[in-house]
């Protein structure tokens, strides 16, 4: 049995009690990996993310169980066929992004919790803070592309508020009506509405935003499920000064019910982004086989900052 | 279908993606003791035994399998009047 402090951290307690009278193979093995590794710091980070959820309609638990079954069903697939499930955008935008039972259903509830509950997400949101955050240092104003939970967006919010730095707008956009009411509802819990601006936009088409405006950007799990990514990454970079850094992450071999474009490699990635007008500052790769060697589960993820020519 | 239809079936699902002689199964049969049984492998024969019967599971039913007992009831209350 898992052992926490019950008045310090009373969301994980209820949260872990209920899905460990479950098959402790899905998420509790990982839970207490990472509450062995990291201590305090780990449950922390799942208290504020049950606490930022809480606005959902739908039980943590099973959000986060359908969203792991759901894309476990996914990879079970890619292993059958070798291929994703989807290829046309039209029709993932029909299936999942326009539609309510699956975005408020489980989607952003289930991947906003999988930063707390699935070790490789635990490990990138880590990176993010530790190498991305700091390069938004006393930075005015950003630009997240594809959002979805606005998780990103809370975590540049809450550093510009504890750094007491003056006025820091955030600027998002997503396809989905649905992230943008989730996140929105998300980020009014804790910052004034004048801090963010959120929008429904497809980063396939031009962006509104004047050239060079931007001083740090995010395209977080998204050049996946566009058709032309280096397309995408040069509207980015249009928008950004020369200098500023863009927050990568991007999975292979992984395949899910919105995921459409694939990559031989981390060096193909690697080398689109910087085609696009960017250098790599840092990275870090990580794969499910390196927190579950038995794993049949192929995902390799890209997790990087790049800088701006 | 009888319980004694869906061991069967579900004996030869076990056997088939885990590689194993469905003789060494029982009810109470668990992942720990059965080589490759890891969360993708578990969704295989969810997959596998969703398809066979028709049938289909939700995420807290599918974490909720914990030894291939559990999976024989659940398929049992599932399958009644199929
Ligand atoms: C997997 S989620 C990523 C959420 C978050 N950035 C993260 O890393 O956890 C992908 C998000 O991209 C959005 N999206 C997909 N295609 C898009 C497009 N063409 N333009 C803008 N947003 C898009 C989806 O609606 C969804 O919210």
């Amino acid at each position: 049995m898992i052992n926490i402090d019950q008045k310090q951290f009373p969301r994980s307690s209820v949260f872990i009690g209920e899905l460990e009278s479950l098959n402790d193979r899905f998420i509790v093995a990982q839970i207490k990996t990472m509450l062995n590794n990291f201590g305090d710091e780990y449950v922390t980070f799942l208290e504020k993310v049950l606490f930022l959820a809480n606005t959902s309609k739908v039980s943590p638990v099973d959000s986060i169980l359908d969203y792991t079954t759901v894309f476990l069903r996914e990879q079970v697939r890619f292993q059958q066929t070798d291929s994703y499930s989807h290829e046309s955008f039209d029709e993932v935008y029909d299936e999942v992004y326009n539609n309510p039972d699956v975005m408020e259903g489980f989607y952003l509830d289930g991947l906003l919790l999988t930063q707390a509950c699935w070790e490789i997400h635990y490990h990138i949101h880590r990176f993010f803070c530790n190498h991305f955050l700091p390069r938004c240092k006393g930075k005015a104003q950003g630009l997240e592309i594809g959002f979805g939970h606005g998780l990103y967006l809370y975590e540049i919010l809450q550093q510009c508020q504890n750094k007491g730095w003056a006025r820091c707008v955030i600027y998002g956009l997503d396809i989905s009506e649905y992230s943008l009411k989730y996140a929105t509802r998300l980020l009014k819990q804790s910052f004034s509405e004048d801090l963010f601006i959120l929008k429904i936009g497809d980063i396939q088409n031009e962006l509104n935003f004047p050239e060079q405006s931007m001083e740090f950007g995010l395209m977080a799990e998204v050049i996946e499920h566009i058709h032309s990514p280096d397309q995408a990454l040069l509207r980015m970079r249009h928008c950004l000064k020369s200098d500023s850094p863009l927050y990568v992450v991007t999975p292979m071999n992984s395949n899910a019910v919105d995921h459409i474009t694939n990559f031989q490699s981390i060096d193909e990635i690697e080398k689109l982004i910087i085609s696009t007008g960017f250098v790599l500052e840092t990275k870090e790769v990580f794969s499910v086989k390196q927190f579950q060697p038995e794993s049949k589960d192929r995902t390799e993820t890209l997790c990087a900052v790049f800088r701006a020519l | 279908m009888n319980r004694n239809e869906i061991v069967f079936q579900l004996n030869t699902i076990f056997a088939d993606i885990f590689n194993i002689d469905k003789s060494t199964l029982t009810d109470k049969t668990s992942a720990k003791d059965v080589d490759g049984w890891d969360s993708v492998a578990h969704v295989m024969l969810i997959t596998s035994i969703e398809k066979k019967f028709a049938i289909r599971f939700t995420g807290r039913e599918i974490a909720g399998f914990k030894t291939v007992g559990d999976l024989i009831d659940a398929v049992e209350k599932k399958t009644i009047g199929k």
